[in-house]
């Protein structure tokens, strides 16, 4: 064998890519103000030791709770009317964006457009608007659902319809169908799953969303939780806590079980609709009439001249935004301070997700075969660390960041550690889901093999799981850029905090270039991200 | 105490449990992970420590140029030759090796058989492995074992198997029967040493 000098060609391209992350990550950390030492600073830590120390015991007075069932139950409300919105909504716009069933692909930029500008303002910046309009309440919080919720929906409906083999469609458009029908025909029995499936999420992710409209004034839980917070009152926020925890419990439980039940085999008979389904389709738009209801929202009320007149008003505002250099200036600081928001929470999440996702992966064959009934006691410990993630997702994340402010003090860092703790929950989960589906065999074999400690794991284990668990990082990073810009609501920097300043002034040309930059900030996220993806996978 | 006889126990698996994404002298340097510290198993994972080591390995299989290659972008052959390549560079005292040769063409099957006869032979360390092809077990093999519906048939040195007793031991079974086990175990024991385990 000759003797050749050996070195690794990849070398030279990691040293590269680490220096590169340092050089992009250094100035977004200093961007960020992160200082660790603030939520260890004396005076910050006797605030919220104080404010924590109210959370017991939680408010239990009758009026507090009736109180509490009336949020819940309008936050409930919100998310089922918003929801309905946005399917109204999304249905023909899906129809019009999809390529799927047309005879060549056309571009439909105009309901391509209109998708990508409902989605690309998050709904708090609609809620916060349509405060201004309809005045304070739920109105405006189902509105800025629907609109929201109304681009994703469109738009996944639309990939959903487009993602289907082409074969069954074109054999029917070329039987002479037209394209609703051979939709009807040649995709929906392909797609109604995956289509029930995610909207079944989306209303879950609605009712989590709704319980923060009511930071900007849109009713439910938000805004008791706003009130309690802003009276430094512990025992009432444990209260309304405790409630976030548990509806999310719930609405994850209820989704779960209604995905389940649309993987049943559908019965042998001549009707396509059975008891179960029948009774589906009736309760659905009683829940959705009982929502409107709840909430008095009169939608021939909206369709009146003079709210025509006050939309195109405030419209009319925002179609000429502030371009003066000065204020440009401060809205680019202001995104900047956003991404780093977003880059700096999505990085400690992922690092506290994976801490959170190991004991889980670890344990997760043996809460299966343990898993008897009436063994409780024996299973607890097993299911603590599921327990955890599940808490931290459960509080939306501009709750987090009213706790966080009185941690660390108003700022970037504040926002930033919000973001880390919501999604450290969402990633720990979706973490250990994908480390469990990974073959084991791998670090099986190290392990015999005699690699103690964390080496089976980071030899055989991580390599095969890493770009799962860099898809979904990437993933809740496009979604935290979208949070990020609102979390200034509460006074954790970035665009969101001018948006809300130069709302509440009126301005409303300056509020306009603000949310254009938004706009602007998130599509260059998807697309940066879109091409780490690339480079990475 | 398991724990501390497990490096000393090379494994070869019939399919190479190798990550997809891992880089084959990853792959290959991964044998040692039992035996070195701690610091420079991580540090490894940075910069291969051992380059040379895996280089010679895996030209031993003749794998020298996929050194840098995914395991993924390798055939079945190939995988499973990285999976013995990793075991040589290990360098157990027992190798068990299940189906060693099940990817590889007859000539390649031979040689690397060969190989693995030489390694043990050279390190004094003892090979037991379970193959199909029984002439590769004749070949090769000091001690011959046949298995018959998971019994011992027989346990003899390889000088003592004649065709009567082959044709005995696969009378009567179905080529499915006969799938689940190998027919046949076979051993080199290259020194008093025996397997402690």
């Amino acid at each position: 064998m000759t003797a050749v000098a050996l070195r690794d060609p990849a070398a030279r391209s990691r040293c590269w890519g680490v220096l590169t992350a340092l050089v992009v990550l250094w100035p977004l950390f200093q961007a960020a103000e992160v200082k660790p030492g603030a939520i260890f600073d004396a005076a910050n830590l006797k605030v919220i030791g104080h404010f924590l120390g109210g959370f017991l015991p939680p408010e239990r007075s009758p009026e507090f709770l009736a109180l509490l069932a009336r949020a819940t139950l309008e936050t409930l409300a919100i998310a089922t009317a918003g929801l309905a919105l946005a399917f109204v909504l999304a249905v023909p716009l899906a129809y019009a964006a999809s390529a799927a069933g047309r005879e060549r692909p056309s571009l439909s930029p105009f309901s391509r457009g209109l998708l990508v500008l409902l989605r690309g303002i998050p709904e708090l910046v609609w809620a916060l608007l349509f405060v201004r309009i309809f005045g304070l309440g739920p109105t405006a919080g189902v509105l800025a659902l629907g609109l929201t919720y109304g681009g994703m929906l469109g738009k996944v409906y639309g990939e959903i319809l487009e993602s289907l083999p082409a074969a069954p469609l074109r054999a029917l458009r070329l039987a002479g169908a037209s394209r609703p029908l051979a939709l009807l025909y040649g995709a929906l029995p392909l797609a109604a799953k995956e289509l029930g499936s995610y909207t079944v999420y989306r209303w879950e992710c609605a009712i989590r969303a709704s319980v923060v409209m009511g930071f900007v004034g849109a009713g439910g839980l938000g805004q008791l939780m706003d009130q309690a917070m802003k009276m430094l009152n512990g025992g009432e926020a444990a209260s309304i806590l405790a409630t976030f925890a548990v509806l999310a419990l719930v609405a994850d439980a209820l989704s779960a079980w209604l995905r389940r039940s649309l993987d049943r085999p559908p019965a042998a008979r001549a009707w396509a609709l059975g008891g179960r389904s029948l009774g589906l389709l009736l309760a659905l738009p009683l829940a959705i009439a009982a929502s409107f209801r709840l909430l008095e929202i009169e939608l021939s009320g909206l369709l009146t001249v003079e709210a025509a007149q006050s939309v195109g008003q405030f419209a009319a505002d925002f179609l000429h935004p502030d371009l003066d250099p000065e204020w440009l200036r401060r809205v680019a600081r202001g995104a900047g301070e956003t991404l780093a928001i977003s880059v700096v929470g999505t990085l400690l999440a992922a690092v506290a997700g994976l801490l959170l996702a190991l004991p889980q992966a670890h344990r997760m064959p043996a809460v299966l075969a343990r898993s008897r009934p009436g063994r409780w006691r024996g299973r607890l410990p097993l299911l603590l660390p599921s327990i955890l993630p599940n808490l931290l997702r459960s509080v939306p994340e501009l709750v987090w960041a009213t706790l966080t402010a009185l941690a660390v003090g108003l700022g970037p860092f504040a926002g930033a550690l919000a973001l880390a703790l919501h999604t450290a929950g969402v990633l720990g989960r979706l973490y250990a889901e994908a480390l469990a589906n990974t073959p084991p065999s791998a670090a099986q074999a190290l392990r015999l093999a005699g690699a103690g400690g964390p080496l089976p794991f980071l030899y055989g284990t991580l390599p095969e799981a890493l770009p799962q668990l860099v898809a979904y990082t990437l993933y809740r990073w496009e979604m935290n850029i979208r949070m990020a810009a609102v979390l200034g609501f509460v006074g954790a920097g970035g665009l969101g905090q001018l948006l809300y300043v130069e709302l509440s002034l009126f301005h409303h040309a300056q509020a306009s270039t603000v949310i254009v930059a938004m706009l602007l900030l998130s599509l260059a996220v998807d697309l940066g991200s879109a091409r780490l993806r690339r480079w990475l996978g | 105490m398991l724990q501390t006889l497990r490096p000393r126990l090379g494994l070869i698996h019939q399919a190479a449990p190798l990550p997809g994404r891992q880089r084959a002298v990853t792959a290959v340097l991964a044998g040692r992970l039992g035996q070195w510290p701690l610091w420079k198993s991580l540090a490894s994972l940075l910069y291969p420590q051992d380059l040379a080591g895996a280089h010679a390995a895996l030209a031993r299989l003749d794998l020298a140029d996929k050194l840098f290659a995914r395991c993924d972008q390798l055939s079945g052959g190939q995988l499973q030759r990285v999976g013995i390549a990793r075991v040589l560079y290990q360098q157990p005292e027992l190798i068990l090796a299940d189906e060693p040769v099940s990817a590889l063409d007859p000539a390649l099957a031979r040689q690397t058989i060969a190989l693995l006869v030489a390694e043990a032979e050279q390190r004094q360390a003892t090979l037991v492995a379970s193959l199909h092809a029984v002439d590769l077990a004749l070949g090769h093999f000091s001690r011959i074992v046949g298995l018959k519906a998971g019994r011992i048939a027989f346990d003899l040195p390889v000088a003592a198997v004649d065709a009567a007793l082959l044709q005995e031991l696969y009378a009567g079974e179905t080529p499915a029967a006969a799938e689940p086990l190998a027919p046949f175990a076979a051993g080199r024991q290259a020194a008093a040493r025996a397997a402690c385990c």
